[in-house]
């Protein structure tokens, strides 16, 4: 028997997925920018990984007889600071290459939480319906009427500034378009009739969830992911930014840019290379997203 | 017909400003401590506390506590700044006018930018034109905001003395702000306008317009856009919401003296009842313009009318 169901519970889908995924995945590949994406992301997690190899100097070493030193091509040729120091002296690569970790740290784990959280909320609505959906859904709505930023500037401010909060209130934040992703993939799925057919032969319904709605959701899901890990980590920086943030022993993007903002006039390199490191890595990502939606938009790629 | 559905998205949306006001109403209250002594100026004496906590009714059950802060709201009390010593719903609508002027000149100029940018990169799809144009999109949505207004800054200010660093009053003054707040929703704008135009150029209507041998700008304009604008206007309402977290930073960086300012500042102070009003303003914006969008379709487009 359970050859049987097998072959009714999956009617061609299981003919047609490998071909799918492999157009997929060759339109993916000849995709330049996602390429290019991919690589900055993996440079980003090198960086973060080996930060203690690959930084010339300890980040927060203060040397305060070399403040201000510009980059190595628009000053005195300084073999110790490659991309000049800040107002206490330290090595802006150094802090550049340690900041890393908080970006990665942050975008990663809160994209990933806010998934699990988004999913749980979106597979309960769908599967679940009625009061509960519309409850969800409401919760949604409420969610989307706060900016996002000012949600966690008032959320950090209530917990305290600190890393871990930081990824707290994000986690906590972003979860609706996961949920709405998976939701609409339920819904739309639910009247198929390998789906019907499936509980015609007595499938649980949560084994249907796990068996077919997922498989289909999984790729938009983690589309959506890797924008929002691009949004959060923008986010993260902004908070920092502000000084609401990382705390200031921390070296992160967002905090190098506020310290350098007192020093626009003589140094500009203090917050500009942060800057471009941030851009650089959201770039990266979105391109990486954009190649994956649109290998598996098949209306796009075509 | 129309009316029952009017009446439901009505409903909606008092729900959904109720559910804010419970979420603002219970920030303050799962800080660990005293919420009366949070509430009050640091320098607030025991008897000032007992009193505020009598009036506010810190005593009285949770459910209680929340009629009598919605019961506030409703008329238009938004309780009082801890630094300032003024009323908040005072302070926001005084700070309220320049950050529309912002988010409006920021919201102007994208529709001017992105939507014919976006059209022409729909008719010329997968032309050089198309490709950098996608490029430079993800490009605009991936430049953060701040670095942007300093970069900015650091060029046209520092360097060129062509616009002033900061401040209001003037329009030098809007330009570099208003940019900075712009690029992030144009590039979403222009790439929602292509992928928009793409899906209706393709539909039967405009093919048969074609055929009756009308001229192309005919047939992209009076045929093609109409029907590509509802989804725009849709993501324009949805965008209140990044304009004003965007006017919270574009605010910071050029001591814009708006709404994201105020409430910036009133963190740092931990000035509770401020932090507060300026949320629940935020929020209040975002459902309002959300409910006029909808209601200006159920308007135009007899297929949500009558649907």
């Amino acid at each position: 028997m359970p050859d049987i169901r097998a072959s009714a519970v999956a009617p061609g889908a299981g003919r047609e997925s490998p071909g799918r995924l492999a157009k997929a995945s060759r339109a993916f590949r000849r995709n330049k920018a996602a390429s290019a994406g991919g690589a900055i992301l993996l440079a980003l997690v090198l960086c973060a990984l080996f930060a203690p190899l690959l930084a010339p100097c300890d980040p927060s070493e203060q040397n305060l007889y070399e403040r201000l030193k510009p980059p190595l091509w628009a000053g005195e040729a300084r073999k110790t600071y490659i991309l000049g120091s800040d107002h206490l002296g330290r090595d802006q690569l150094s802090r550049l290459i340690f900041g890393a970790r908080v970006s990665l740290l942050v975008g990663l784990s809160a994209a990933t939480l806010s998934g699990f959280l988004g999913m749980l909320f979106g597979g309960l609505a769908g599967y679940l319906g009625g009061r509960t959906d519309e409850a969800i859904m409401g919760l949604a709505d409420i969610q989307l009427a706060f900016p996002s930023i000012l949600l966690a500037l008032v959320a950090v401010a209530i917990l305290g500034p600190g890393l871990l909060n930081v990824i707290i209130v994000f986690s906590a934040t972003s979860w609706v378009p996961y949920a709405r992703t998976l939701r609409a993939s339920i819904l739309s799925v639910r009247e198929q009739p390998y789906v019907l057919a499936s509980q015609a032969l007595g499938c649980n319904r949560l084994k249907i969830l796990w068996a077919h709605v997922l498989p289909n959701a999984v790729i938009p899901l983690i589309v959506i992911a890797s924008f929002q890990m691009a949004t959060l980590i923008t986010q993260e920086a902004a908070l920092s930014f502000l000084g609401v943030g990382v705390p200031p022993s921390i070296p992160s993007w967002g905090n190098m840019m506020a310290d350098g903002r007192e020093y626009l006039q003589g140094a500009w390199w203090l917050s500009t290379l942060p800057g471009i490191a941030l851009m650089a890595v959201v770039l990266g990502i979105n391109f990486l997203g954009d190649g994956l939606r649109s290998a598996i938009d098949p209306l796009m790629r075509s | 017909m129309s009316g029952r559905l009017l009446l439901r998205r009505l409903i909606r949306s008092v729900l959904v400003l109720l559910g804010t006001t419970i979420i603002i109403f219970a920030t303050v209250r799962v800080i660990p401590g005293d919420p009366a002594r949070l509430m009050l100026p640091a320098d607030a004496t025991a008897e000032d506390v007992e009193r505020f906590r009598e009036r506010m009714g810190f005593d009285e059950p949770v459910y209680r506590q929340y009629g009598t802060y919605l019961k506030g709201l409703l008329v238009g009390d938004l309780g009082r700044s801890m630094r300032y010593r003024r009323p908040v719903l005072e302070l926001v609508l005084e700070r309220l006018p320049a950050t529309i002027e912002l988010a409006g000149v920021a919201a102007i100029l994208a529709v001017l930018v992105a939507v014919p940018a976006g059209i022409v990169s729909a008719i010329k799809r997968d032309s050089l034109y198309d490709n950098a144009f996608m490029f430079l999109s993800v490009f605009a949505q991936s430049v953060p905001i701040f670095w942007l207004g300093i970069v900015m800054i650091l060029v046209f200010s520092v360097q060129l003395h062509w616009l002033p660093t900061s401040g209001r009053g003037t329009l030098r003054q809007l330009i570099l702000p208003g940019i900075a707040l712009a690029t992030y929703i144009s590039a979403l704008l222009a790439r929602l306008t292509r992928s928009c135009m793409l899906e209706v150029l393709m539909q039967d209507y405009v093919r048969t317009a074609r055929a009756k041998g009308l001229r192309e700008l005919s047939v992209t304009c009076r045929h093609a856009l109409k029907n590509a604008v509802v989804p725009i206007v849709t993501v324009l309402g949805l965008q209140i919401g990044t304009l004003l977290g965007g006017s919270v930073i574009v605010e910071t960086v050029f001591a814009w003296p708006g709404i994201g300012t105020l409430a910036v500042g009133a963190i740092y102070n931990r000035d509770y009842p401020l932090i507060q009003g300026t949320v629940l303003i935020a929020a209040v914006m975002f459902v309002v313009t959300n409910l006029v969008v909808d209601l200006v379709y159920l308007y135009l487009d007899p297929r949500i009318r009558y649907g």
